[in-house]
């Protein structure tokens, strides 16, 4: 009888068991075949529910992975170099590899990371678990759906720059290479294999001067409730915070964010997430790219926290919050986190830890930092 | 050295005691230097199989050449199934052990594909665009290699000199993989906003600048593009009009026919988008647009069916924007302090006779 035997990096293990579908999550799953020909951003919803966007087919993917625990185990040690490791596995050079986005999976903390290999474009999506072992991620035996976002009258979304689960739907942020408008997406749950989606354009609007307005794309977003309504966070790449209020909204109606916080010029949101620290107060944390020089810390990479209290208010965009570009901290509630420097990717593990992916001079490492 | 078929082969390892160079069914070239086996493996794109005496192995490995980290991927006896595809061009190196403990090294090349250089093309075809313009395409003929297009992608001022921070950093192509939409940045382009108050616009009216594509950009296949490629651009006033398709001309066919009804704009857009923002209410057929001369789009409408007497509609979609965002609806910056423009038109209509 011939024996199945894995590569040394082989497939993890989590596919090893064909894997119950959480009936309340994913409605019609299917099973194998799945295939990914490009991807953006993935995050984590309950019970170890991946999330995918794929912006080629302009879909998101769910996927019940199984991984979910019960003990949160993530490495203790920086994992030291991994772009070497997974181009390596990818038969590639180091400098031929992009890491779209991050994952920590809540639930058991494994962290995903969603590749892209040049110059094929072929993507896939690894693993790393608490050893550090990087693996890709075996979907052969796991549940999913995918769900196709609409585009507008003539175009199709050809960018999906975030997507969140908020505990009741699936949230999404596109773009079409033809306009120059966002669209939010909400997908119902449970999330039906072959469905669609409802379609929100949004617009924000700069009044930077108190004149002008115009309208943006959605760079990275968090779901939001508050007082029993529910928003969109979203971070523009001229950095403002905006919230979209999406309840009550008809699939194809137009939704106008309020700008609650400006961050400064020159300066792109990567990603957002929010946690709640010792004392209990709530917090916002931007990740952003900087383009003019370095201020306050070693990297033009570099994350925000502000108080929720700004996203509470009851402001218009003319009253929105400015952070003070010339301090490390200020007004109060807005706040250097000096963990995030150097960080290319970040997402929260939970309330006292987020996982990064540091770039020091080039050379790419998987770290905890440490949340204030 | 030369094989036994009189293939050039070449990275043959040092320990082989035979040579093959093999043709498989698909046309790759596998050179392989083995010790035990006498047939070749057969790569493709998404497999690898060991064709005899798979079940004596008792693991496998494989490598890009050079690399000492195997690639991920599962082996099940005869088939490494990679994780991500193999790569055309790349020599890879199959580890075998057998079960009577032997080793051996295998070097598989996966054949080249055909050696293509892209090529690409600037839409709209135009020098002269608004200084506020937004976007402006690419469309390349081989899909391109990704990641990579702010390394590749320059503007520059006549004169040679970079403007920095043109683009907007966000990548977008369309699902084919040849179209690039080259946003330049929203912060500096847009009036008022943080950046464009610190840094300027990226364009200026009656500067010259040219757009220029490195001719190291790779295709999928991995051909770079050879030589440079070099749009000029020629800003004139920025425009803040929102379209008004009641400024177009509308040429009615003839009743009967199937002759084109043809509609020219009078600002630019970009005609592939163009092409498909038109409807002829109640009528299919066929739409084309192009660039006429440097102001005009030229769209084209051929029916199915031949014309009927009597009034069309021609509806535009409220969407479509010129190359500086501005929509029927409502221009791209609106001015809050101003009154507030009325939406344009979204509808044409023309009248077809017999005469």
């Amino acid at each position: 009888m011939k024996t199945m035997f894995l590569a040394a990096l082989a497939a993890t293990t989590l596919a090893a068991a064909p894997v119950a579908v959480s009936p309340s999550l994913i409605e019609s799953p299917q099973t194998g075949g799945l295939e990914f020909k490009s991807l953006s951003s993935i995050s984590f919803g309950p019970n170890g529910l991946l999330l995918v966007a794929e912006p080629g087919t302009a879909s998101v993917v769910a996927i019940q992975t199984g991984d979910v625990g019960p003990d949160v185990k993530v490495f203790e040690k920086p994992v030291a170099d991994i772009g070497s490791v997974i181009a390596g596995g990818l038969g590639a050079k180091k400098e031929d590899i992009t890491i779209k986005d991050l994952a920590a999976n809540p639930a058991s903390g494994r962290v995903y990371l969603a590749v892209q290999r040049r110059p094929d474009n072929a993507v896939l999506i690894v693993t790393v678990d608490a050893a550090g072992k990087v693996a890709p991620f075996e979907t052969a035996n796991l549940p999913w759906a995918r769900i196709t976002l609409p585009g507008g009258t003539a175009s199709k979304v050809t960018n999906i720059t975030d997507v969140a689960f908020d505990g009741t739907r699936v949230f999404a942020t596109g773009t079409c290479n033809e306009e120059f408008a966002s669209r939010i997406f909400t997908i119902p749950v449970p999330i039906k294999h072959g469905s669609t989606a409802n379609v929100f354009s949004a617009e924000t609007y700069h009044v930077a001067h108190r004149k002008w307005e115009t309208k943006a794309p959605i760079q990275s977003f968090i779901p939001y409730s508050d007082k029993g309504e529910t928003f969109v966070i979203g971070a523009f790449a001229c950095t403002p915070v905006a919230k979209f209020k999406v309840d009550d909204l008809q699939s194809g109606a137009q939704v106008k964010g309020v700008s609650m916080v400006e961050l400064g010029s020159g300066n792109r949101p990567l990603d957002l997430f929010s946690y709640t620290d010792k004392s209990g107060k709530d917090w916002l944390v931007v990740h952003t790219q900087r383009f003019k020089s370095n201020a306050f810390g070693p990297s033009k990479m570099w994350g925000a926290r502000i108080s929720m209290d700004y996203l509470d208010a009851q402001q218009t965009n003319e009253n929105a919050a400015r952070r003070d570009e010339k301090q490390h901290e200020g007004p109060q509630g807005i706040e250097i986190v000096d963990s995030l420097f150097g960080a290319v990717q970040a997402d929260k593990l939970d309330n006292t830890r987020a996982i990064i992916l540091k770039d020091t001079e080039g050379t790419l490492s998987l770290e905890v930092a440490a949340l204030p | 050295m030369r094989t036994e078929n009189g293939k050039l082969a070449t990275g043959a390892s040092a320990s082989a005691s035979r040579h093959f160079a093999v043709f498989s069914p698909l046309s790759l070239l596998l050179l392989i230097t083995l010790p035990h086996l006498q047939a070749a493996p057969i790569i493709e794109e998404k497999s690898l199989t060991i064709t005899e005496h798979a079940s004596s192995i008792e693991s496998l490995q494989v490598f890009a050449k050079g690399s000492s980290q195997p690639l991920f991927g599962t082996f099940r006896p005869p088939v490494f199934v990679p994780a991500a595809p193999f790569v055309r061009g790349r020599i890879y190196e199959v580890e075998l052990k057998l079960a009577n403990g032997s080793k051996s090294k295998i070097e598989v090349t996966f054949d080249q594909a055909a050696h293509v250089a892209p090529t690409v093309c600037l839409s709209p075809a135009t020098s002269l665009i608004p200084a506020n313009t937004l976007k402006l395409y690419l469309d390349f003929s081989e899909p391109m290699e990704q990641g990579v297009f702010l390394k590749h992608l320059t503007l520059q001022k006549r004169n040679g000199e970079e403007v920095a921070g043109a683009f907007r950093e966000t990548e977008l192509w369309s699902p084919d993989g040849k179209r690039l939409t080259v946003m330049l940045h929203p912060g500096r382009q847009k009036t008022g906003v943080n950046l464009n108050q610190d840094e300027g616009p990226v364009l200026i009216a009656r500067e010259r600048y040219s757009l220029v594509v490195s001719g190291q950009w790779r295709s999928t296949s991995g051909v770079p593009m050879g030589k440079e490629s070099v749009f000029d651009l020629d800003p004139i006033a920025a425009d803040h009009a929102q379209p008004d398709p009641a400024c177009w001309q509308a040429h009615a066919p003839k009743a009967g026919t199937i002759e084109p009804l043809v509609v020219v704009t009078d600002e630019l857009f970009e005609p592939q988008i163009f092409q498909r923002a038109l409807q002829v209410t109640g009528v299919t057929g066929k739409a084309e647009a192009k660039v006429i001369d440097q102001k005009h789009i030229e769209w084209r409408f051929t029916p199915e069916t031949p014309w009927k007497s009597g009034k069309h509609q021609i509806t535009i979609d409220p969407e479509i924007e010129d190359l500086a965002g501005n929509t029927t609806p409502k221009p791209f910056e609106v001015d809050l302090n101003a009154e507030i423009p009325q939406p344009r038109t979204s509808k044409i209509s023309f009248h077809v006779s017999l005469h």
